[in-house]
């Protein structure tokens, strides 16, 4: 069973870390850097930013509606893609 | 003797009488039963409903033939009934007495305590609650109106299986279907939580497509409710019987 709570404030700081990240990246102007960062950013946005943010609604709805009345197949679904989230968008690409 | 007699046989009657319209009462809720399993096992089109249907057809076959033994019991008693008040010959009660004594016993043993007596066909067990009686009139009203989406069925097959569940305690294991209660009360329990997953998928659906535009969650759910409506099952509704 997921703690919601907890995976919000962390799926939450994940969503701020990587929106960060993003803005940075896009805000970048230099003739060489520009277009690879701009790349960069919009792989952060369509593989880590889009999942987390989808995680991050899924526990809103899950806190709205309550875990117990969301069907087993739709909230096992939903449980994965808030673990993934939890797990894979944290990564820290600047390592 | 012939008084005594006559008064004991009086009871006996009454008591089958009585058997009689429980009898009846299980049969005419088995049908109402069975109406609702059909409408769920079209819907759902799933093994535990089809086999429902089928423990409940047999569970209404076994009531009818209780109900056989039972008329036949009611006239046997009422043929002693006038031979007793005759002050006939009690040589011609003979052939009768046998089977008349068993149910005797049976009335003596149970009734008395108010706890199911020894099974002897065509007699209840033991009395039909009045608050069992009046759910399943209740239920048997509530049935002429078809429940409008998933979360009113499942409050239907909640009250079908308390009903079952009430039924199951009236039948002492030695009864000769005893078991069919049993069984069908697990079938239904398993059913409704069938239909309560239908109920959530309904609600989960109504809550990712409400269409306001401050809590519009279809762009960002697509593929969920794209997901959901493969699952969600069409709402069994009495018309489709007829079809």
């Amino acid at each position: 069973m997921l703690d919601y709570q907890t995976s919000k404030v962390e799926v939450a700081r994940i969503e701020k870390v990587h929106a960060g990240i993003v803005d940075f990246l896009r805000e970048v102007e230099s003739d060489f850097h520009e277009i690879p960062a701009r790349t960069l950013a919009m792989r952060v946005e369509n593989n880590i930013l889009q999942p987390v943010r989808y995680a991050l609604s899924i526990i809103e709805r899950i806190e709205e509606i309550g875990s117990e009345s969301i069907p087993d197949l739709i909230l096992q679904k939903w449980n994965l893609a808030i673990i993934q989230a939890l797990d894979f968008g944290g990564v820290n690409l600047e390592c | 003797m012939n008084v005594e007699l006559n008064k004991r046989l009086q009871a006996i009657k009454s008591k089958l009488l009585e058997s009689g319209g429980s009898f009846r009462t299980i049969s005419n809720y088995l049908r109402r039963l069975a109406d609702d399993l059909y409408l769920i096992n079209c819907s759902l089109e799933d093994d535990c409903s089809t086999i429902s249907r089928s423990v409940s057809d047999s569970w209404l076959c076994q009531i009818e033939a209780q109900l056989d033994h039972n008329h036949k019991l009611i006239s046997i008693v009422n043929k002693m009934i006038i031979i007793a008040e005759q002050g006939r010959d009690f040589d011609a009660m003979a052939k009768y007495v046998d089977r008349i004594s068993e149910i005797d016993a049976s009335i003596l043993d149970g009734y008395v305590e108010g706890v199911s007596n020894r099974p002897v066909d065509g007699l209840m067990p033991c009395l039909l609650p009045t608050t069992l009686e009046n759910d399943v009139m209740e239920l048997e009203l509530n049935s002429l109106v078809s429940p409008a989406n998933w979360s009113e069925w499942n409050l239907r097959f909640s009250n079908h299986i308390t009903i079952v569940n009430e039924f199951v305690r009236l039948f002492p294991a030695s009864h000769s279907f005893a078991s069919l209660p049993c069984s069908l009360s697990i079938m239904l329990t398993q059913i409704n939580r069938e239909i309560h997953e239908q109920s959530k998928l309904e609600n989960l659906l109504e809550v990712l497509t409400s269409g306001q535009e401050a809590c519009d969650y279809s762009s960002i759910f697509g593929m969920d409710v794209i997901l959901i409506k493969q699952q969600l099952k069409p709402v069994p509704i009495i018309g489709d019987e007829e079809e």
